[in-house]
Parts: C-alpha cells; structure tokens; sequence
C-alpha cells in the first residue's frame, strides 16, 4: 500500500488528478489519490467510525432503564444504528489501506481520536434525550456537508447514515418533548441535562477556522465542505428556535441572534477545555476506553475461534 | 483486477446483495466481515434488511470478485459510430413500423 | 391488535373464568420469559465479540421485548392496565419467567448456549400454541414464530463455530451447557393452568410433550456438536410459581428505576 506521509506524489498524476476533482469528478477507492488526500480520508472516517462506536456507550448505558417498553426498543434500535453506522464507517475507511481490527486496536489503545462530545457522561434519562437531539443533529450538520465530498465511498454511506440519523432526531424531539411537557422534575431535569451538554455541543464542530495551505487543500479536495462555524450556525438555527419552542431555557445567556449579520452570537466557549478532551483527558474517557479494551480482551477466546473456523471452512 | 487487492483481509470480507422483490435484480448495498458465507447472510439479513425486508440475499467473498481498473474506464467510452446499436437512426423502419 | 378476549373467534371456552386465568397465566410466562430474555440480550448492545454480531444480537433484543410486548399488551386488555404497567410495575414473586432467563449473561458462550436452548423450547411452545383450538391465539404465535427462525439461526450458526473453535472455545461452551442445561429443563415446568390448557384444546402439547420434542431436536444437535448435556441433573423449577435469583430482582430494580421516580409520569 502507498506511504501515507513522505512520499512525493507524481507531479503528472497530481495535477490531472487537481483537474478532475475541479471539474467535480469522485474518488473511487482503488483510484490512484495523492498520499495526502488518502491519509485525511482515513484520518476522517476513521474518526467519525470510532465516534459511532464510542458513541454507542453513553447511550447504551440508559438500555437497561429506559422507562417504557416503547423507548427500551427504541433506544436499542438507535443504538444498533450507530453501531451499524461503525460497520459502514470501518468498511469503506478500510479500502483506503487499514485493517479494521487494527483501526479497533488503536481506538481501545488511544492512539486515534473520536468526537469530543463522547467523552461526557450521560447522567440521567434526560441525557438521552439531549443526545438524540443535539449530538446527533449537531453530526448531521456535518455528515449531511460530507455527502458532497470527493470522496465517493463515504459521500455513498453518507447518505444511508444520514437517513437513519433523521429518525434518531425526531425520535429525540419526541423524548424531548414529552419531558418538557412533563412533570416539573422531568422539565428540571432536562434542563439540567441542555446546561451541562451545552459546551460540548458548542465544541463539537471544532474552533473557528484558521486559514492555512492545508485548510485551503481540504476545501478544494472536498474533503472539507462546510467551515466549522457555518456549521454550528447551521446547528442554531436549526436548533436554538426548538429549545425554546418548547420552554426550555438556552443554556448560553449571551446567545442572541443578530438579524443584521445574520448569525448567532454567542459567548466563545473553553477551548482549553475541548484541547484536553482531544488529548484523550475527558471525563469519561479512559473509563469508556477500558470497559471496551476489558470486553475486548474478554472476546479474545472467541476471535481465535473464529479464525480457527474461517481457516477451516 | 481482483477487489481483493484493495480490501486487507478481503477472505473475511463479504459484498452483500439484496433482491427487494422477486422480479428486481439484487443490488450491491454493503459488505459484512464474517468467517464465512452462512455468517455473512446472518448478519446481512440485520446490517442491510432490517428496515427494509427484501426477499433474498447473496454474499460474495471480496477475494473471488474480479473488476475493471478505473484507469480503463476509458476503454467504455465509444470512439468510433456505433449508433447501429441503437434504434433512433432506424427512422423509416419506425414508421414504417407504426403504420402496420 | 386482536384483543383475544373478544376476538369474534375466541373459542367457548373464554367464558369460564379457569380458561382465561389459565390464558393469562401462560401468556404471563411468555411475556416474562421473552422481556427477562430480551433485557439480557439487550445488555450485549456494544460490547458484542464483533459489530456485525452486536447489531444481530441488538435486533434479536428488540425482537423479544417486542413480544413481549405484545403478551403484555393481551393481559392488559383483559385486565383494564398497560403493557407498561405489567412490565415495570411488577414486584419479582409475581414473574413467572424461567430462572434460565434471568441469568446474567457470562461470557458469550453462556450467553449463545441459553439462547440457542431458549430459542428452540420457544418455538416448541409457539407451535404449541400454533396448532391449538384457541384461534386468535394461533394466529397471533404463527406470526411470532417467523422472527423466532431468525433467532435460531443466529444461535446456531454461533453455537456451531464455538464448540467447533477448538479447545478453549469448546470447553466453554460444554460448561455453559452444564450450567444452562438444568435451568432450560424449568422452561417446561408444568402448572395446573398448562393442565387446564391442553385439556380444552388451548395448547396442542403439554409443557412434558414440548419438553420431548424440544430434546428430540437439541440432543442430536449437541451430539453432533460433541456437546454433552449433563445427565440426571434435577431440573431448575419455581420460575413459573414466582421463585427467583437474586439477579431477577436486581434485575428489575435496574430496569425500573426511572419508571419508578415516577409511575405516573409520561416518558
């Protein structure tokens, strides 16, 4: 497989291959692609595929309580979903020149990266409910940009992906009013849960845009479509008006929208803070990496049974 | 070529095809790892059929298809006339078709 | 959904109030065992040995608590409550599942074998129920009986490559079926509402029959398998009289806990 950093990519094949995604053409994997562009590729999918799988266990952790036989497979069903949506993610990340097992190897081991919001916990029901609304919306906001990208195979699973996190959405708008049409401890308690994820959602798309020769060569790739802050104004108008639709307090009392620009403004969250999460320091991080890292190694017996049978068969 | 050259690990890697209806042709929707092909339509059936039911499914193994190089998708493109191929250039005969 | 109690092909024998307390005694013990069964399922969702067993496993979960919820929603008919209501506000001497249900899951060749022992008596009962007088009741186990053809395979096709899998793989799996094998032989405990049942045609085979035909399939499946279940072991009964682990009561209170903050509230 090609060198992912270091090598010099053919000048000719570089520029033909700068024409054809100018004129809009798609990468297909096994396509010869400049080393860069294979790497930031597979540094993306692989990141948005760890952060389904990471994504699953703030969630999945609310299984076993959910209030009502309709939410418990309701909540199992959109778990399933982001689990599904790794299995898509891993594939096609795949055909870019990495194992699967390895990507999972240098996920549990810390090596790569996944979502900042992944890494708070879920506390209560309420947290749920936050999650199926604002990170799954704040992640459409993106993925729905993404379903431009050069890139073919993810601009494909995209689509599906995208698809199935529509239902998650109105699945939690559903949840989501039901509690703030509640009882008053059901309303404080999503509150309560809103203020506490409101930083990490402020966070999810990442600081504001610095130009740089490499932002520059992801935006003419289409590997970048959207700047981070047109995506995060996309995710408060898209979202701010249904919090307080439904009498719930915005968590960011400087947020007001100003008509003149057209935008949002808001009060600049702690960067500091989404830096550490990065570097793998979150609340929850290590203890979510070793419950999976400890199920991991409990499999290990029936990986190897597997592979006896693979041999065999 | 051979898709098994792009996949790593492509032995355990399995294109999976759903037919919606009888009568519909199956279609390629996405790839399972599986140890072998009776998994591989197990866990199709749920990471491809679970929203939509279909009526049948096939598994490949990764190392048995073979493919064209995008390289030659030129060799697709037509070069010379080939408009014999097709019935618009057959206009006398489309009316004389029509009039019977 | 068809409300058997009033189905206009209910049989007769709705009419005395022993058949409809032996029919909400059995569908109790369904509904029991499949939502016990589905909630352990359901704790693999993300920590499955591979993500396309943990999305398999995930739809079988969903499967079964949506029978049984169906069960649960047949019993609140009749008895003027909800599904809901049944399924957590229940205390855990009036569950009627199998202790083999409730089981923590142990590792995946636990977890395989109680499912792939359940997933076959299941279907022995559904038949049972299938072929009986009691129409609406047929109709509604024939249409179940196709989700749980998915689940066998699925527990088979897993079955099958770990007692196959070598040494390691293998002796789990014969020490799950040591383990599960006295537990699955309560699934078939008999009470007198089972009698009542089969004596009005509302069951085509008795909890014993079912038990014969379920060994007559699994025997010869383990035998192939090289798979020994334990011989004389006394089977685990009590589960359809309400007598449980610990793990079903922490089971419930874990599964309850937010329905309880406040049972009245809409979630």
């Amino acid at each position: 497989m090609t060198q992912l950093t270091g090598q010099a990519d053919d000048p000719e094949k570089l520029a033909a291959f700068e024409t054809r995604i100018a004129g809009g053409d798609r990468v297909e994997a096994g396509e010869w692609m400049p080393a860069i562009y294979r790497a930031e590729c597979l540094r993306l999918i692989q990141m948005h595929a760890n952060s389904e799988l990471m994504g699953a266990l703030p969630e999945r952790e609310w299984i076993p309580r959910a209030p009502t036989l309709s939410r418990k497979m309701a909540l199992v069903a959109k778990v399933q979903d982001e689990i599904g949506h790794a299995q898509l993610l891993y594939r096609v990340a795949e055909d870019l020149g990495k194992p699967r097992a390895q990507m999972i190897d240098d996920l549990l081991s810390g090596v790569s990266k996944f979502h900042n919001v992944f890494h708070y916990p879920a506390e209560t029901w309420a947290d749920v409910i936050v999650i199926q609304v604002f990170v799954d919306g704040a992640a459409m906001q993106t993925q729905g940009s993404l379903r431009s990208c050069s890139y073919a195979p993810y601009a494909r699973v995209l689509r599906r992906i995208c698809y199935e996190e529509d239902f998650h959405i109105r699945l939690g708008i559903d949840g989501f009013k039901t509690l703030a049409e509640g009882t008053p401890r059901q309303r404080e308690m999503l509150q309560d849960a809103l203020n506490r994820w409101w930083t990490p959602l402020m966070h999810f798309f990442g600081p504001h845009d610095k130009a740089s020769p490499h932002l520059e060569t992801m935006i003419r790739w289409r590997i970048k479509v959207k700047s981070n802050d047109e995506l995060r104004q996309q995710f408060l108008r898209q979202f701010v008006p249904l919090i307080q639709e439904y009498g719930v307090r915005v968590p960011d009392a400087g947020l007001r929208w100003d008509e003149a620009a057209g935008i949002y403004t808001y009060t600049e969250p702690d960067w500091d803070e989404f830096r550490r999460i990065l570097k793998g320091d979150g609340p929850k991080t290590r203890e979510r990496l070793a419950l999976r890292n400890r199920y991991h190694a409990q499999h290990g017996w029936v990986r190897e049974a597997i592979a006896r049978w693979g041999v065999a068969a | 070529m051979n898709l098994g050259q792009i996949v790593p690990g492509a032995a355990h890697v399995y294109a999976v095809f759903r037919q919606d209806s009888k009568n519909d042709p199956h279609v390629h929707v996405g790839d399972v790892h599986a140890s072998d092909a009776e998994m591989a339509l197990i866990f199709a059936k749920e990471q491809f059929a679970r929203r939509d039911p279909c009526v049948n499914l096939w598994v490949v193994r990764y190392t048995d298809i073979g493919a064209t190089a995008y390289e030659d998708a030129d060799m697709f493109e037509p070069t010379t006339d080939k408009s014999y191929r097709f019935g618009g250039s057959y206009r006398e005969q489309q009316r004389a078709y029509r009039r019977r | 959904m068809t409300n058997l109690w009033t189905a206009p092909d209910a049989p007769m024998l709705l009419s005395d109030a022993a058949s409809r307390t032996a029919v909400r005694a059995l569908l109790l013990a369904m509904a029991d065992d499949e939502l016990v069964l589905g909630h352990r399922h359901s704790e693999w969702t993300g920590f499955a040995p591979d993500i396309e067993s943990d999305v398999a496993m995930s739809s079988i979960a969903q499967e079964e608590i949506g029978h049984a919820r169906v069960f649960y929603d047949q019993i609140a008919a009749l008895d003027g409550t909800s599904a809901d209501r049944l399924a957590f506000g229940r205390t855990p001497e009036t569950f009627c599942n199998a202790v083999l249900t409730e089981r923590p899951n142990g590792d995946w060749a636990f977890s395989i074998v109680r499912a792939w022992l359940y997933d076959h008596a299941d279907a022995e009962r559904l038949q049972a129920v299938a072929a009986s007088a009691f129409g609406p009741f047929a109709a509604l186990a024939k249409t179940l009986l196709r989700e749980e053809k998915y689940h066998l395979l699925f527990s088979d096709a897993w079955l099958e490559r770990l007692a196959r899998g070598g040494d390691e793989a293998s002796g789990r799996v014969q020490r799950a079926l040591d383990a599960a094998w006295p537990d699955a032989l309560g699934l078939f405990e008999s009470t007198p509402d089972t009698t009542h049942l089969s004596a009005v045609g509302a069951l085509a085979a008795t909890p014993d029959e079912q038990q014969g035909r379920w060994e007559s399939r699994v025997r010869p499946r383990l035998d192939a398998l090289g798979l020994r279940p334990p011989v004389g072991a006394a089977p685990m009964r009590g589960g359809r009289y309400g007598r449980h682990l610990p793990d079903l009561g922490m089971l419930l209170m874990e599964m309850t806990s937010v329905w309880r903050s406040d049972p009245e509230a809409r979630w």
